[in-house]
């Protein structure tokens, strides 16, 4: 199940994912699929992450094993508050024209 | 298939790999791979090896391009698939109508030309696309 279209951008699910607390990729997948009900590919996972990363959206903690957790930087969660209200708003319009015309 | 996505993974840039490739493993060890995992692997190969910042960035263009290459590659292979059933012959049914089959050229682009042995020798000809008919040229 995809409903949420184009909203459901890989790299916004990553950092709605990783909003409440720290998580490795596996976890990732299981919170973004419970959630929103789309599932990334593993490519689709590592490829967001690496974009994310490098904008200083995530950081990599230490690990004491093989798996790599990942958490919000200050700049992602400036990010994804901005993205939220930008949703927010687009919502509120369309609801507006839309639902209750 | 965790075998096979761990092949795939070794397509990824060397500075890919340096970073991402033991996190990668150990996430993929967590579960079952599916085909759909391998070929979303894949491709995410190429937007890495065909995106323009050092491999990391990926553009909306790029975004359009891996559906692009989904659908070309689907294209692809039923292309491929047809092409085959078009142009080579069920060898079992030439071995029925006239001997058994030793060798196929394929000279122009309807018929493909097929060496056979028969009881009186060899028979060299052409078997049309559609497998109706076999033209003998030459008989040995």
């Amino acid at each position: 199940m995809d409903t949420l279209g184009k909203f459901a951008d890989p790299s916004l699910l990553i950092l709605i994912s990783l909003a409440p607390g720290p998580k490795h990729g596996y976890a990732m997948i299981q919170d973004i699929e419970q959630f929103s009900g789309k599932r990334l590919g593993p490519g689709t996972l590592y490829g967001a992450i690496a974009r994310l990363e490098a904008d200083a959206f995530i950081e990599p903690m230490a690990s004491e094993d093989r798996r790599q957790p990942y958490r919000l930087t200050a700049l992602g969660s400036k990010s994804l508050r901005e993205q939220i209200t930008s949703l927010e708003r687009f919502m509120r319009v369309a609801s507006a024209r839309v639902l209750n015309p | 298939m965790n075998a096979l996505i761990r092949w795939v993974v070794y397509l990824y840039p060397q500075s890919w790999r340096a970073r991402y490739e033991a996190e990668f493993l150990a996430m993929i060890a967590q579960y079952r791979v599916s085909a759909w995992d391998v070929l979303d692997t894949l491709l995410n190969v190429f937007v890495v090896r065909f995106s323009s910042n050092g491999g990391m960035m990926l553009s909306k263009t790029l975004q359009v391009s891996r559906r692009v290459l989904v659908v070309l590659f689907g294209l692809g292979a039923v292309g491929l698939w047809l092409v085959t059933q078009m142009t080579v012959p069920n060898m079992a049914q030439v071995d029925e109508i006239r001997g058994t089959f030793i060798d196929i050229s394929v000279p122009c682009c309807d018929d493909v030309m097929i060496t056979i042995s028969t009881a009186s020798g060899f028979e060299q000809g052409y078997v049309n696309s559609d497998l109706r008919k076999f033209f003998v040229t030459t008989q040995v």
